[in-house]
Parts: structure tokens; sequence; C-alpha cells
């Protein structure tokens, strides 16, 4: 035999030893995938949803594992203010956690890089969650998040000072009011004290969308676009918002600050009494401030008690009363270097375990609705809110309203992002601090909506 | 008697090249692969990404189009504009101010010049971060704030520092005035230390007066520390970031969007990177632009 048929059988021969390994391969990776004891290890990035959320993602971690001690979570409790950035980096360059605390987005979608969890959702999981819940984790009809609670944003009074100037606040959260019944109340509210510093009718921040929001929800106007992609503040509508919004500053119920006010210092202003009522507030800081109470009992806090009644934000005439909410829970993603369809399994199974019956104690702490029936049976009579606002709370989820994001292709979603930020935001400061008029503000909103949607 | 020649060069082998010199390429070796790494890597790979719609799985080229839509947008035209101003704005003011404490430092006693150079550099010291929350409390719109509290004194109104459009950006630029010196007035003083004290005793002789002494000797001989000075405030106060940020977030109506919190917003807020290195990219040219003309203009020696 010559020298090239030689070595033409030797690498016929290695072919053959080569290609049964090759099959070999594809049937140990076949079995990989049906073997789900293999040691895996699940990151989870979250936030301090409420005071004890640490302890009871601890206890929900240890109880998944007893079922499922091959697979390790990972968790790391993440800051408000820095963790939303450090998962953006972590996203951008391909490498998120394989599970985030977080509403669902269509910038996550847009990623490529968000799991769908469908084709791992069983039909016991899908009959637990209560009507219209698992909606609020999916982005055009596909589940990438499970909620864990519906959130709620409301406005939060000081009952004394509500009570002192003869507001029947408990009519007020049975019924609602108008923007000028509560332009009416507000002037009550407000009045010089004895220290010299102003009691204000309604404080709130001027460095996010959240107020704008939640009252131009009021006027029938969901968000800059509606659920099918159409642009629609630019009607009467929204200057009615604009000008209720203006008219309080005006009138002097809103301090005329306001636009440098940061969050924090609403919640100072509430707490030293110098604001009746807060924007935006949430169901649980009834329970914050009754621990707030009862540091002050202790003499650990010093201040003024305060009795926390929850409001519903007012309506635009002729329109009826909405709740801003939405569902917050756990987003699953797959990474750039896709770690295959097991632990895409494993991490449902994690985001599952984290989710449900006894993950309701997040929704019970923060005086929410459940999300899950399992979660309702377990939690039954153990609510920490006051009667009042626990009974509020109940009526104001009967009618919401929730963001357009979720329902909108990934395109318009990101557009109204930018709209929001890039023109919604300044010219919202710019009518706080007086520099614009309504009428200049709904000009503008008109024309740059055109320009960016196109109608 | 034989010519002389030159001995023909020997190849030098590459293990006496490495006995002569390996150890000098070692020490080296650390610092090129860090700037290979994080510098060099980093910079080319912005430049094609300015070209492309970044994903983080699979990016699109489209040409200039991301410098097309920088240069039509009125928010990017705002922020260069403002950053334009926080530069004129401050620059040429802290060079002032750091070059009068200097002076007033310069005159006095070794024990007075250790104690007032340890404190006027201490503000270098602390971070950007630490030093924009205490000047948000010091801008504290509501009668509260220091700042307010202070023009109280005076019966003065409180004013919403950061909260409008016309006081945003000159509250910023107060910032600077009042806390980055240190590193300046160290330059400073070390430079004017570096004047012969022949030529002040030769002014004397001539019966100059201090303001001559002062435009014909100190500051001609103190012009390569204010063209430094000069160069590196310009390419700081371009990228001026953090107050921005941590303070204003770029409000209130874009009045403090400056071309660095334009960048990141571009980046981490819209997650449109390729815009993003664009953005960065003709910041830089602006930067280098500027610097060369500084150069051109005002680096002519002096010498007596």
């Amino acid at each position: 035999m010559n020298k090239t048929g030689k070595l033409l059988s030797v690498m016929l021969a290695a072919s053959l030893a080569v290609l049964p390994a090759c099959g070999n391969k594809d049937e140990s990776g076949t079995k990989a995938a049906e073997n789900d004891t293999k040691p895996d290890t699940v990151k989870v990035w979250t936030y301090p949803v409420h005071q004890k959320y640490e302890d009871d993602i601890k206890e929900l971690i240890a109880d998944f594992n007893k079922t499922h001690p091959h697979i390790t979570v990972q968790y790391e409790m993440l800051s408000w203010a820095e963790g939303p950035k450090k998962f953006d980096v972590a996203l951008n360059a391909g490498d998120p956690p394989d599970l985030y605390f977080h509403a669902v987005s269509g910038q996550y979608v847009n990623t490529g890089l968000a799991l769908q969890l469908d084709k791992y959702m069983t039909k016991e999981i899908k009959d637990d969650y209560l009507p219209g819940a698992l909606e609020l984790g999916q982005i055009q009809g596909k589940q990438y998040g499970l909620p864990i609670y519906q959130y709620q944003w409301t406005w939060g009074g000081n009952k004394r000072i509500l009570e002192e100037a003869g507001i029947d606040w408990k009519k007020i959260q049975e019924k609602g009011w108008t923007f000028s019944e509560f332009r009416e109340a507000a002037k009550k509210l407000t009045k010089k004290l004895p220290d010299g510093t102003t009691q204000y009718g309604l404080v709130t921040d001027g460095t996010s969308l959240d107020f704008i929001q939640m009252v131009t929800r009021n006027a029938g106007l969901v968000d800059p676009l509606d659920k099918d992609g159409k642009f629609i503040w630019n009607d009467e509508k929204t200057l009615k918002s604009l000008q209720f919004i203006q008219g309080m500053i005006k009138d002097g119920v809103m301090p005329k600050e306001t636009a440098a006010l940061a969050p924090a210092k609403r919640t100072e202003m509430f707490y030293a009494s110098q604001a009746a009522i807060i924007s935006k507030a949430i169901p649980y800081y009834d329970v914050l401030i009754q621990n707030r109470n009862k540091d002050i009992d202790a003499g650990k806090v010093k201040g003024e008690k305060i009795d926390f009644v929850v409001l519903p934000v007012p309506h635009l005439e002729g329109q009826t009363a909405k709740t801003t909410s939405g569902g917050e829970g756990y987003v699953a993603f797959k990474q750039k270097n896709d770690k295959g369809e097991q632990h895409a399994k494993n991490t449902f199974l994690v985001m599952e375990a984290l989710s449900g019956a006894k993950a309701g104690n997040s929704a019970n702490e923060l005086c929410l609705p459940f999300v899950r029936k399992s979660q309702t049976k377990a939690f039954e009579g153990k609510g920490l809110a006051k009667p009042e606002n626990k009974k509020a709370a109940e009526l104001f989820q009967k009618s919401i309203a929730t963001p357009v994001d979720p329902v909108l292709d990934v395109e318009k979603s990101a557009k109204l992002k930018q709209f929001n930020e890039q023109v919604v935001k300044p010219n919202f400061q710019a009518l706080l601090a007086g520099e614009k008029t309504p009428e200049q503000v709904a000009e503008d909103f008109k024309n740059k909506g055109k320009q960016m949607f196109g109608n | 008697m034989p010519a002389i020649t030159a001995k023909p060069k020997q190849p030098r082998s590459f293990g006496q090249f490495w006995r002569d010199y390996g150890s000098a390429y070692l020490f080296i070796l650390a610092p090129v692969m860090l700037f290979l790494t994080f510098t060099l890597y980093p910079v080319v790979s912005a430049f094609f990404m300015s070209f492309q719609k970044y994903n983080v799985l699979q990016s699109k080229w489209i040409g200039f189009a991301n410098y097309k839509h920088m240069f039509s947008d009125e928010i990017f035209w705002k922020s260069i504009k403002n950053t334009v101003l926080f530069t004129i704005g401050t620059v040429p003011v802290n060079i002032i101010i750091t070059f009068v404490l200097a002076f007033l430092i310069f005159q006095m006693k070794s024990s007075w010049q250790t104690f007032f150079k340890a404190s006027l550099y201490l503000p270098s010291v602390a971070s950007g971060v630490t030093i924009s929350l205490v000047w948000l409390a010091i801008f504290d719109p509501t009668s509260a704030g220091l700042m307010n509290k202070f023009l109280d004194l005076f019966g003065l109104e409180p004013i919403i520092w950061l909260g409008q459009s016309n006081k945003a950006l000159f509250s910023l630029m107060l910032m600077t005035y009042l806390g980055s010196h240190g590193s300046g007035i160290i330059l400073y003083l070390a430079a004017m230390g570096g004047i012969p004290k022949s030529l002040y005793e030769a002014a004397d002789i001539d019966h100059a007066s201090g303001w001559t002494k002062f435009t014909r000797i100190t500051w001609p001989l103190l012009k390569p520390t204010t063209l430094y000075l000069l160069v590196t405030g310009v390419i700081t106060s371009f990228q001026v970031f953090i107050s921005v940020y941590l303070m204003t977030q770029g409000g209130p109506n874009f009045a403090t969007t400056t071309i660095a919190y334009l960048i990141y917003e571009t980046a981490f807020v819209f997650y449109d990177f390729g815009l993003a290195s664009a953005q960065s990219f003709v910041l830089a040219g602006m930067i280098i632009i500027i610097s060369i003309i500084q150069f051109k203009f005002f680096s002519t020696d002096i010498e007596y």
C-alpha cells in the first residue's frame, strides 16, 4: 500500500472512531437534559421588597432545597437606588442573573435574553393565578415574568390633619373626588403653622413621572399611547390634567419648590406634619407608619405619631377614578453563553418557588392584593393594614389602570420610554417650576408626539 | 599603514537583546497590557459600535445613521451648549480663584502655608459622590436648606437652586468655585517657589511697582502651570457627570444635561449603545480640538 493509501486508511479509521463518539455525545446530551439531578446554580437578584423580605427569601430557598437539593440558589439583595443600573449593565453585557425582581419590560425582551416561560407553565400553576394576574407578567401575550403582587399607587393622608380641616376621608375613600373637589379640600388643608413653616395640602416629588402619570390616568388617558400604540396625549383631557397640576401650585396648596423635591424630602415633610396628603403613597405606608409610631412610643424616634389613611387620586370630572396598578415579581433570563435547556427548567423551578403560596407574604406585608388563590388561602385573616385602609385598597383594585408598555411592540415601547424621559419629564418639571404654561406643555406634547409616533 | 575600517556590526542575538533589555520590557508589560485591555480595546470597540445598532446578541451595521441622528437631535445641541457654558463659567473663574489663593498663601510663613495647603487640598480627597450629596442638602429648596438660610440672613427670599432652569446650572458651577482648588494651589505654589528671586531684586532696583512685578514677572513665568490647569480644567469640565447624575439628573427641562450625562442616558436608560458611542467620539474630538487650540495659543515659553 502506498503512502497515500496508508494515510487514507488512517483517516478512515480515525473518522470511524470519532463518529460513534459524536453519536455518543448526542445521546449523553439527551440524557443530560432528562437527568434533572445534575448540580446547578441559579442566580437571583432581588430587592428588599418589604422589611422582612430577606427572611422570606431565605425560607423559600430552604423549602425549595428540601425537594431540589442539587440546585443551589444564589441570591443577591440589591439596593433600590443602584440595583436597576447594575442590572442594566449586566443585561447589556450579555450576563444578566437568571432571575431578576422587576416588572416585565419590552426592553428586556428586545435584548433577546428574556426567557419565555409559556412552555414551563403547568395547568396547575396557571389555574392558581387569579383572573388578570398572569397577564401582568406578559409582553404581547407571551409570559416572561411571574408576578408576586399587584402594586397600587395611591395618595396618602394624615388622618388628624384631614379631620381637623373637616375633610370626610371615609367618604372620599368610598366615592373618590374630582379635580375641583380636591382643590377646594386642599385649600382647607393648607395653612401656616405656629413655628412659621407651612402645612401644604399636597406634597409630591418633582423628580419622577409618577405624579403626572397618576393624574393623567385619572383623566381617562392610560398613557401617552393607548394599547393599540396610538398617541392620545393630544386632546383636552391632557390640558385639563396639566391645568389641575399648575392650579395647585398657583393656589399654594403644593410647595412652589416641588420641581426640586426628592421623594425622601416629601416623606420627611409628611412625618413633620408639613403635608396633609402625599403622592405617591402605597398601602405599605400604613405598616411603615405604624412601625414608626411604635418607635416613637419606644423613644427610638422623635416626632408626632401619624394615623395614615390611603386616599384615591382625584379624577377629572366626567371620568372614572383609576388606580395605577401593575405586577411585580421575577423575570427570567438566559445569558449570551447559554447554559442550556436544563438550566432554563431549573431557573423556572426556582422562580415558581419564589412566587408560590408562601411568597404571598410579600403581598400581605405590602397590604396589596394577592395574585394567586393559594396565597389568598394561606394568608386569610392575617392582613396587616388597618381595616379602613384594607377596605379602601380592595375597592381601588376594582378600577385599575395598568401601564400599556407590556402590550406594545418592542419598538413602540422603546419610543414611549424616550417620550416619557425626554418630553414628558422636562415639560412636567418646567410646569412645576412655572417656566411653562399648561397650554405650552400640551402643545409640546402634541407636536413631539406627532413627530415620534406619527399621529 | 592599514586603513582604519569600521568594525562591522555583529548581529545581536535574541539572547543578548533579552539580557540587555528584557527586564525593562517586563516592567512595562503590565501597564501596556492594562492599556491594551482597558483603554485601546474599548476605544476601538466603541468606534465600531458607533456605526452599529447595538444589540447584546446581534448588532446591525447602520453606517453613519447614529451620527446623522445625533447632529439632528436638539437635545444633543442643548447638551453641548450646557457643557460649553459650564466650561466657560468654571474654568477661567476657578483658575483665577486658585491663583489668588495660591498668591495669598505664598506670602505667609511656612507653617501657615502648610496649614492652608492641607485645608484647601482636603476637598480633593473626598469623593465626588459625597460632595454632591452634601451639596444636595445645602441646596435644599425649602427654607431649611443651608444656602437659603444664608440668604435669609440678608432678608432674601429662598431660591429653588436646582429646580429652576435659570439657576440649576449656576448652582453646579457654584459647587466648583467653593471646593476644587486644592491641586491647583499646590501646583501654583511650587511654580511660584521656582521663580528666581533675582528677577524680583532686579525689578526692585528699577523701582518696579507691585503690579508691574506681577504682570511682568510672576504671571508670565506661571504660564506653563496656568496652561496645564487650563487644559486639564477644560477636559474635566467637558466630562462633568457625577454632580449632574446625583443632583439634577440633567433637569430641570434639560437645563443641566451635559454631553457626558447625555451619553450615560443614551446608553443606560435607552440602551442605545451605538448612539452613545457616536456621542462619545464627538466629545473626544471636541476635547482634542480645544486642547490643540490651547497649546497653539498659550504654550509660548517665557525666558528672562
